[in-house]
């Protein structure tokens, strides 16, 4: 733990080399990874960090300086960092002004059950040993992976405004893989569970006994026809859906694409300046929410103190509201609503999203696939592309079936969904009662890229897009 | 002003955390590393922020009765050197044996690069950063001020040292600069975009406005708003597009890591005709004053050059020790090919992981045409220069899709007639069936480091011949 006055003193020199606002982060973090494949064990790793990340404003220009330190020249390398922090900005060429917060001072940490500390780790390793054992024993399983981690975070936030935050948060995370292979064919099914809390992630989820379902999985998959290219009526799951809601609403909701501050690499939204128009039909109501405890886009304070909390993007199909950090807010008319967050103190905070999802509706699960004559089922989230507006997107899934008269029958591989942000978010028809707030761990965005954690999810839904499926030949 | 971390301290560090290491162990590794980034970014046509990153710290591996254990820190005092080593040898003690794992490297000393590293990038001052990585949009700037510019300059200098209970006693440094720049523009309902980039080992060899300059030819050569129909197109990709393809669709493949998993759609393949002919892919750490050489990998293996893919054959994978020693048969010997790298949230290599496979300078070799007998070669097609979000979306298969994002023209009769809106369309395709469908590769080769990527892509523009396009968007933005 830092001690105030350093950070104290680190500000007052700040302000006085001409800073006109500047805050500091400093951070000791320390994360663990254990795994294993086909019942050995393999990777174990632990880490700890520790570092500050300076912002500076200088005549409307901002530097960012951050660095691991030595305990023995801290206070000297604090203080040269806060010096180049300020030195850096000046080479900013446009004016930035701040919408103002309160200042918060205030501490959170994370609710947790089980501190991933006290569980030896030899107690791990023996889960993702037996659990990558239990799935390679299944007849058709070629290689099978399990993995058991968390990430400690300890981060203390002090602005020259007043802002005084103390916040730990505690990741856990557990994933299980499956490669069958089946007649010269190859292909994997993946899992994953993580949550912002303690050990008791792992143990709730408990992989030994999800063991046996990710091996069928895989051994159905590797079994599958490949899914055909059709226009059609499919039903989401949520972790599917997850990913479509990160990459379609959470993405272009972010104010600095907006804005085009992150044209180069992020891109920008399609929707700048469609405010209060309908983008999806009335049972599309998309919030985040990083008040919402226990995900992984959940905080008290975003990393310029702001406080965590709910934000509509979509309310009954129409836009409604953006990612605001100050400069955005400032520049939009808006309040900030806390979304500046960086991965780590090597980097300057960024519009990140918090925990977004779609909102539950009123349909059950079941009367979703019972009023489906004809479709495609689409579980489980792979790998996404998106154009550089948002606007056109293809998102593969782990694994499709087909539903024929209300019921899930064949499966199918190599299925993704494609279609137009207002197409398919106009294409809802049914909404779920059910609600799951899956874990994303490598959100990436800025320049250098830095990734986040970030919640995403929804229910059931069902849409209508086009499916494709492997071009392989 | 404070002291730097310098070689001598990182090493410093390496062989107090071997001495402790070896007390408790049958094999241990030891790698620290200093990296230094500075970051000026711009978009909206303003430098938006400047940024410093100085970063250090030490990565232990330890090896107990066959069972490893990985710890990491960045306090490089002693008492946090001996508690990063007491908790990598507490892993490796408490896990049963890795029975994959044969050893660490043995020393086989390191390639001799003449200039590793320009030691002005890790004292070059403020002001000077400033005005070097705020030229590429003032390049562009002054040649087309109508244009939206977007981009940064990235300064980096990495300083390592790698030892190991075998003798493994290295030390590497390397530098590089990239700025990349996005120019835009809008006509009526369409985007158009160009992108332009230069990358460089050294101060020296850095021509910042060549990235602004390029950018905006590239850009008013998209002009034009044309768009296409779905179907299969004739397709010249440029240096960027290539780029994407390599770093995202094709360099799992050629891991020996991926391999091992499976997940490569190269697996069982080696020795067979995966690609035409005409095609040769290479990795090479060696170059002189290429942007991704490097002296040792991180497990202190020397880099070399390996082939990977010679005239459409499929002949090596890329592979660290761990891996080369897992998939070795008495039948079919492996050995590391100096990949074994660690690369992980900021640019450079970094103490805070264990080694995994990465390429260095992974490219293409130069074909025999020139930029103009490529697209003369096309009846009617279209040439993209730069992708986006170009993913593998079915890993194993090589099915992968993005949308064209910038320097995109349509090709009639053998020449490029107008530029096709950015944005515009989709290709869905399968790698390995359009490695057999390369009907040309360009005599020109450049150096792209992609977002985020870690190594040098080293392309020609390459003509293939039947490629899919899944979706568009009409004129007045409807989809086909």
């Amino acid at each position: 733990m830092i001690e105030d006055n350093l950070l104290e003193e680190a500000i007052e020199y700040g302000i006085k080399k001409s800073a006109r606002y500047i805050d500091i982060r400093h951070e000791e973090n320390s994360s663990m990874r254990v795994g294993a494949e086909d019942g050995e064990p393999r990777e174990c790793a632990i880490g700890t960090e520790a570092g500050f990340g300076i912002r500076a404003l200088v005549d409307g220009g901002w530097g960012f300086a951050a660095f691991s330190f030595s305990k023995k020249n801290m206070r000297e390398e604090l203080l040269e960092n806060v010096e180049m922090a300020v030195k850096l900005a000046k080479a900013k060429s446009a004016k930035v002004e701040l919408e103002g917060i309160p200042s918060h001072q205030g501490f959170y940490k994370t609710k947790v059950q089980i501190d991933p500390e006290v569980v030896p780790i030899e107690s791990k390793i023996d889960i993702c040993t037996e659990a990558s054992k239990r799935m390679k024993e299944n007849g058709g399983i070629a290689k099978s992976y399990a993995s058991i981690g968390d990430l400690k975070v300890d981060k203390t936030f002090f602005s020259s405004e007043g802002a005084r935050i103390h916040q730990k948060l505690v990741f856990s995370y557990v994933g299980l893989t499956a490669i069958a292979k089946n007649n010269g064919e190859t292909d994997y099914f993946d899992w994953s569970e993580g949550k912002q809390a303690g050990y008791e992630v792992v143990r709730d989820w408990d992989p030994i006994s999800q063991s046996d379902g990710i091996a069928e999985k895989a051994i159905e998959l590797v079994g599958a026809k490949n899914c055909l290219e059709e226009e059609t009526t499919v039903i989401l799951d949520p972790d599917l859906l997850a990913l479509v809601v990160h990459e379609i609403v959470g993405h272009p909701s972010e104010a600095d694409r907006v804005l085009g501050t992150e044209a180069a690499w992020a891109g920008k939204a399609w929707w700048n300046e469609k405010v209060g128009e309908r983008i999806g039909s009335e049972l599309v109501n998309v919030v985040s929410d990083a008040s919402l405890e226990g995900y992984f886009g959940s905080f008290k304070w975003d990393d310029e103190g702001t406080p965590a909390q709910r934000i509509e993007h979509l309310k009954q199909g129409v836009l409604t509201d953006y990612f605001h950090n100050r400069e955005t807010a400032k520049a939009f008319g808006k309040k900030p609503n806390g979304a500046m967050r960086a991965s780590s103190y090597q980097f300057a905070p960024l519009l990140r999203m918090t925990n977004t999802y779609l909102e539950k509706g009123d349909a059950k699960k079941e009367e979703i696939f019972e009023e489906t004559t004809k479709g495609v089922y689409l579980v489980g989230q792979k790998v996404p592309s998106i154009d550089s507006r948002r606007f056109n997107f293809q998102i593969s899934a782990k694994i499709a079936y087909r539903i024929k008269n209300g019921e899930i029958t064949e499966p199918l591989r190599g299925a993704s969904m494609t279609g137009t942000s207002p197409g398919w978010w106009s294409s809802i028809d049914l909404v779920g009662n059910d609600l799951d707030i899956r874990p994303i761990p490598n959100c990436g965005k800025g320049d250098p890229m830095q990734t986040i954690m970030v919640g995403n999810g929804g229910p059931h839904v069902r849409g209508r897009c086009r499916v494709v499926g492997s071009r392989k030949e | 002003m404070m002291e730097r971390m310098n070689m001598d301290t990182l090493r410093d560090a390496t062989e107090y955390a071997l001495k402790t290491a070896e007390k408790n162990t049958s094999q241990c590794e030891v790698f620290a590393s200093a990296n230094s980034v500075r970051t000026i970014r711009f978009a909206l046509n303003n430098v938006l922020e400047s940024k410093s990153i100085t970063d250090s710290g030490i990565g232990v591996r330890v090896v107990v009765d066959g069972s490893m254990g990985f710890s990491s820190t960045t306090l490089l005092e002693k008492d946090a050197i001996e508690e990063t080593v007491l908790r990598a040898v507490k892993i490796a003690r408490n896990k049963k044996p890795d029975t994959s794992f044969k050893s660490l490297p043995s020393p086989k000393g390191i390639t001799r690069l003449s200039t590793p590293s320009d030691a002005r990038l890790k004292e070059i001052d403020v002001e000077e950063i400033i005005k070097l990585g705020s030229a590429p949009l003032e390049a562009g700037l002054k040649k087309e001020p109508s244009l939206e510019f977007s981009g940064s300059t990235n300064f980096v200098f990495e300083e390592c040292v790698i030892m190991n209970s075998l003798g493994v006693d290295c030390e590497d440094s390397s530098s590089f600069i990239y700025a990349h720049v996005t120019a835009e523009g809008r006509e009526g309902n369409s985007e158009f975009s160009g992108i332009g980039w230069n990358v460089a080992r050294t101060i020296e060899g850095f021509s910042p406005d060549k990235a602004g300059e390029e950018a905006v030819e590239n850009a008013l050569k998209s002009k034009g708003g044309k768009t296409i129909k779905p179907g299969r197109y004739e397709t010249v990709f440029g240096h960027y597009a290539v780029a994407d393809l390599m770093e995202h669709v094709l360099s799992y493949a050629v891991s020996l890591g991926s391999v091992d998993a499976g997940i490569s759609y190269f697996t069982g393949g080696l020795g067979s005709q995966v690609a035409a002919e005409e095609l040769s892919v290479f990795d090479d750490g060696t170059i002189e004053g290429a942007l991704a050489s490097k002296q040792v990998d991180d497990e202190g293996t020397p880099t070399r050059r390996t082939q990977v893919i010679r005239n459409g054959v499929l002949e090596n994978f890329l592979s660290d020790s761990y891996y080369a020693n897992k998939a070795s048969k008495p039948e079919k010997l492996f050995e590391s090919t100096g990949n074994g790298f660690r690369f992980a949230g900021t640019p450079g290599r970094r103490y805070d992981s264990a080694p995994g496979i990465f390429p260095t300078n992974f490219g293409i070799e130069p074909g025999k045409r020139k930029a103009e007998e490529l697209v003369s070669e096309v009846k009617n097609g279209v040439y993209v220069g730069r992708l986006w979000y170009t993913y593998p979306i079915n890993h194993i298969q090589g099915d992968f899709t993005c949308t064209n994002r910038s320097n995109t023209y349509l090709i009639e009769d053998g020449e490029i007639t107008q530029g096709i809106a950015a944005n515009s369309f989709r290709i869905n395709d399968n790698l390995p069936r359009l490695l057999q469908k390369i009907k040309g590769i360009g005599k020109e080769t450049k150096t792209v480091v992609v977002w985020g990527g870690a190594s040098a892509i080293i392309v020609p523009e390459v003509h293939f011949s039947d490629v899919n396009v899944i979706y568009a968007k009409n004129e007045e933005g409807h989809v086909h």
